[in-house]
């Protein structure tokens, strides 16, 4: 990738980005580094994306992850393995297929309400997603357009654990993402198979 | 306990996936009603053992495989709007599973990879996690005023005391003695039932007192009428010591 040479000031933010994050350890939102580094949001940006790119120029241990408007300097995943016997960290412990299928959903159609993971998976998820979420793997927020509503989405910690530095590089996630796109809507679901020629689609209560 | 056995158990959208995929099948109307007696059994079978939660999650679905199995046998059948909506949500959320499902089985491949990307704990680089910084504005004069509103506020806070009336404290002890004293010179002595409010403290530790004096066997009480005089007189045997 041919970015345009930085110049000795963008350089200089550059590193001293890569400094903050290396001794803040945990994920940083753009906002606060900004605010550390002096500069704006915007500039963060750029150099979080200068950052990334030469780590990867120079084949680096390291990446940047970026998740939900935050950046971390974490470990790049072939060398997890290698890491593992180190910190002697505790393997991930297993998923139950009810819980791959509801982190998926999460993930991909991020951010979703639990009645909208209820209606893919044609059962009651409440247990399935609070044990998520237990486990930190997914973020729960308060749904701004409903009251004492919850919404759903994967949280930095299940991308560091799948191994990759941003949801975008999760398997096929811009299709699964236009699909997932069509479940915000549930009452007015477009008829997917060819025979359904049915004008007036409308999910069943 | 029970809810816990939730998360393994197979729910209606993945049964009917399975019951399509075992035969090979494309998602479509005509396929889903070949499987409708398949998925009625299993619901059937389900009975016995699962949740009427979990149940009815599933007979929802099998009332509108029965809708696409009748259309099926009776092609004159006419349906109605929301029964035909009801059949094509059916497919379409059949769809959906199955799209993340099989996203779920790629992350599980991902989960399973042991590829997590690692990092360093928060301020790891300080060596000890436990930082002094306090703010500037951290002051002398501001840490003590902030003591003294926090006084303030508990002052408000604190519940009302009240001061014992004239005539002081009231001990068990005293009155103890007191009681002995007494009983040795009239052998006995009467508590009244009415009391005012004032005496109420008093009479509260007079009647402790001869609850001990009871209890060590120096006196004997005895009580005519209900409510009425106590007669506290001293114990024979304490008499004889």
């Amino acid at each position: 990738m041919g970015m345009e040479p930085l110049s000795k000031d963008q350089n200089s933010l550059v590193a001293r980005l890569e400094a903050l994050l290396f001794v803040y350890g945990d994920l940083l939102l753009a906002k606060k580094a900004a605010d550390v580094l002096g500069v704006k949001k915007d500039e963060v940006e750029t150099a979080a994306a200068s950052l990334c790119e030469q780590l990867e120029q120079r084949a680096s241990g390291l990446t940047l992850l970026s998740h939900d408007g935050s950046f971390q300097l974490v470990t790049r995943s072939e060398h997890a393995n290698l890491l593992q016997t180190v910190l002697k960290q505790e393997m991930n412990e297993s998923l139950t297929p009810a819980s791959l299928e509801t982190l998926a959903i999460i993930t991909y159609a991020a951010p979703v309400s639990r009645a909208e993971i209820d209606y893919i998976r044609g059962v009651n998820s409440s247990y399935t997603v609070r044990a998520l979420a237990l486990r930190g793997l997914i973020n729960r927020e308060q749904d701004s357009q409903r009251a004492n509503a919850y919404i759903y989405s994967p949280s930095a910690d299940l991308i560091r654990s799948l191994g990759v530095a941003r949801v975008e590089e999760l398997p096929d996630y811009n299709r699964l993402r236009e699909v997932a796109s069509k479940i915000k809507q549930p009452s007015v679901v477009e008829p997917v198979s060819e025979q359904s020629t049915s004008a007036n689609a409308v999910a069943g209560s | 306990m029970f809810e816990l056995r939730h998360d393994y158990y197979v729910g209606p959208m993945e049964k009917l996936l399975q019951l399509v995929e075992e035969r090979q099948l494309e998602i479509s109307r005509v396929n889903l009603a070949a499987v409708t007696a398949d998925f009625i059994a299993y619901v059937q079978q389900l009975g016995e053992t699962a949740t009427a939660e979990l149940l009815s999650d599933f007979i929802v679905v099998a009332a509108r495989l029965l809708v696409i199995k009748s259309k099926e046998l009776v092609p004159d059948l006419t349906l109605t709007d929301e029964e035909e909506s009801q059949i094509i949500d059916l497919e379409y959320r059949l769809k959906l599973y199955r799209e993340f499902k099989a996203a779920g089985v790629e992350l599980k491949k991902m989960w399973d990879g042991n590829r997590q990307l690692l990092v360093r704990p928060f301020l790891s680089g300080t060596k000890d996690a436990s930082v002094f910084y306090p703010s500037a504005q951290i002051t002398q004069q501001s840490l003590h005023g902030a003591l003294e509103q926090l006084l303030r506020v508990m002052a408000d806070l604190a519940p009302e005391t009240r001061t014992v009336a004239a005539g002081g404290m009231v001990t068990l002890q005293q009155k103890m003695a007191e009681l002995t004293d007494r009983l040795k010179q009239q052998m006995s002595f009467t508590i009244q039932g009415r009391v005012t409010k004032e005496q109420k403290q008093e009479v509260i530790v007079l009647f402790l007192a001869v609850l001990h004096l009871l209890a060590g066997r120096l006196a004997e009480v005895s009580q005519e009428d209900q409510f009425g005089e106590i007669t506290v007189s001293a114990a024979v045997s304490a008499e004889s010591e």
